[in-house]
């Protein structure tokens, strides 16, 4: 298989802080890869370098070959082709749910209104809310909103996505549905790389997991070799903690 | 535990009712009733109808294209204006004390009586004729060469407000202008102050402190007599083409640009990173980002503040009367300097002035409510 994401050597500094030190990472075409790890380990860090949201101080990310610090490379570009869902959703709230799913189409792809439109629905179908499309976002559900999200980034048809702690702002009950939308698009051969906390939704649709811890990568294993058999005893007392539970 | 059930339904009940009623009365809106008393006032006195007319004799009819003519009291010289109101001073130098008779309705039948009634006054053996206007336009009409009719007590009100409303066009004209070319030059400076470009954010703030800290008449002075000859020199226009209205409007744009800057650089900082990221995640350039995500959101969050600005822009166009530019503030000036009439005169602005910002701003306050329940 290709190689989608090759992130090499990548530090980032906030200021003094260096919250990324040194990660590389090799992910393959339609490989989930599951980033976990305590909060400040990096991991939301590492996945907004992916899609450039933050530059990296060193190091390189190359997406489908194409060095992302490269002055010639169009970010733009780049980014219509990797999808990213937000931990606060990060709706347009002045659009109905249609139009979050239409006007970056319009902008960026040069889609047709009516195209535009068709593929929208079809996204909103698939993330199972069509009925909601003429709703404004405030009109929406938590799990709704995520899902109105997710459908935005999917009609761009991007090779990747990338999800933020997709489920960590939604009420419990909410969590399942958009889940349930992530496994079906993990299923269909999606490239993803998701930071989460959810470790069910991990064993099922992971194909790696990445554990971080300190700005590092502590781990790369198979969740059930993660879960049964973790090798560092970092990465013991994490699971032991999130786990027993 | 014996005590009041403070959360028993029926106290709650009464307490919400006793509420309700008092905080109705408290919030009534009397500052409005106040207000629009006022207005109702000055209404009622511009639009007032004008007293009795007065008959009166000519002296001399040879005037100006018939429009002005002399006409004489036994104490009194004056000039007729088309049939409005006599200007001049007694010629005695004495107060105006004429000799006024009231034509007695009820003995009149025919016009023959009437023109008898008139003839004391042709004979000089009264001053003026105290009557109804129609009944003044017929005798005028009858006795052209000998008798003309002025108001007995005309309305300065409605005269200063004749004389001053059309420039109430030029005041709108120098705020919508002003003020779109404002919204124009706030937007650019407001995205310039927050600009990545180190360069363009220091003009931004060069442009918006230089004007906060000059006062607005000094500055529309500058504009206009310094700043607008300088530049329509160095670009080859004569000056003098340029019309005072452009300047005025042309300095209260760049005025107000200034602080629609610093509006509209509060707006776009108001909407969350996440919507920029948003956004540039999709593919987006920085520049489509702002125009169909970020500016849509923070011109909707500060529209009742650009309201604000437009009101206070309103009242600020007055600043152009120092250009002698005829909005309403110049023309009530000319007015009180012709007639002394210094009450009508400035009071009919403040009514015309005070009429526009108090329905702008009860517009702006029900918009405000409305999508502030939008959100």
């Amino acid at each position: 298989m290709n190689d989608m994401i090759v992130i090499q050597d990548l530090h980032k500094y906030f200021g003094h802080i260096e919250a990324v030190k040194g990660v590389d990472l090799t992910i393959r075409q339609g490989e989930v890869v599951i980033i976990i790890g305590p909060s400040g380990s990096g991991k939301s860090t590492v996945l907004r370098c992916i899609n450039h949201l933050e530059t990296p101080t060193s190091g390189g990310i190359y997406i489908e070959g194409l060095h992302l610090e490269d002055k010639k490379t169009d970010i733009n570009a780049v980014r219509a082709e990797v999808g990213m869902v937000f931990q606060q959703f990060n709706l347009f709230p002045h659009l109905t749910a249609l139009e979050n799913v239409t006007i970056a189409q319009r902008l960026v792809r040069k889609r047709d209104k009516a195209e535009a439109e068709r593929i929208g629905m079809e996204q909103l179908a698939r993330v199972g809310i069509p009925e909601k499309a003429g709703a404004y976002p405030r009109q929406l559900s938590g799990g709704q909103q995520q899902r109105v999200a997710i459908a935005r980034s999917l009609a761009m048809n991007p090779k990747i996505m990338l999800f933020d702690e997709p489920t960590s702002a939604l009420d419990p009950e909410m969590i399942k549905e958009v889940l349930d939308v992530m496994l079906d698009l993990a299923k269909e051969g999606m490239t993803m790389v998701v930071v989460t906390h959810e470790m069910g939704f991990a064993r099922s649709a992971a194909d790696r997991m990445v554990f971080m811890d300190g700005g590092q990568v502590v781990e790369i294993a198979s969740p059930d070799e993660l879960y049964n058999n973790p090798q560092h005893e970092r990465t013991k007392l994490f699971l032991s903690k999130i786990l027993t539970h | 535990m014996a005590g009041p059930d403070l959360a028993s339904p029926s106290s709650l009940d009464s307490f919400d009712k006793r509420n309700g009623s008092t905080t109705n009365w408290r919030d009534f809106p009397w500052w409005l009733v106040a207000i629009f008393f006022f207005l109702g006032i000055m209404a009622f006195l511009i639009i007032r109808q004008p007293g009795p007319h007065l008959l009166v004799r000519i002296v001399d009819a040879e005037e100006a294209d018939g429009e002005t003519i002399t006409a004489e009291f036994d104490n009194l010289r004056g000039v007729v204006r088309e049939d409005e109101a006599i200007v001049g001073a007694p010629s005695s130098g004495e107060p105006f004390d004429l000799a006024i008779a009231e034509l007695p309705e009820a003995r009149i039948q025919t016009f023959a009586q009437l023109e008898q009634a008139v003839q004391p006054l042709i004979d000089g053996e009264i001053d003026a004729l105290l009557l109804d206007k129609q009944t003044a336009r017929t005798l005028v009409a009858e006795n052209e060469e000998t008798l003309t009719s002025v108001l007995a007590v005309p309305n300065a009100y409605n005269e200063a407000f004749i004389f001053i409303f059309p420039g109430i066009t030029t005041t709108l004209y120098l705020t919508l202008g002003g003020f779109g070319l404002a919204l124009v030059f706030g937007l650019l400076a407001g995205l310039g102050r927050i600009s990545q470009n180190r360069l363009i954010r220091n003009i931004a703030i060069t442009y918006v402190e230089f004007i906060r800290g000059v006062p607005t008449l000094v500055l529309i002075l500058t504009l206009a007599f310094v700043i607008v000859p300088a530049v329509s020199d160095s670009i080859g226009i004569d000056n003098r083409d340029v019309s005072i209205e452009l300047r005025a409007i042309l300095a209260l744009a760049i005025i107000y640009g200034a602080f629609l800057a610093e509006i509209f650089r509060a707006g776009i900082e108001s909407i969350s990173k996440g919507q920029m990221e948003a956004a540039r995640s999709l593919g987006m350039t920085a520049r489509q980002a702002m125009q169909y995500i970020i500016l849509p959101q923070a011109i909707r969050n500060i529209s009742p503040a650009l309201g604000n600005d437009f009101i206070a822009m309103l009242k600020d166009s007055s600043l152009a009367s120092v250009l002698a530019v005829r909005e309403l503030t110049q023309r009530s000036r000319l007015h009180a300097g012709s007639t002394f009439r210094f009450p009508e005169s400035y009071l009919v602005i403040v009514f015309l002035y005070l009429a526009m910002t108090i329905t702008l701003s009860l517009f702006l306050r029900w918009y405000e409510r409305r999508i502030r329940v939008g959100e």
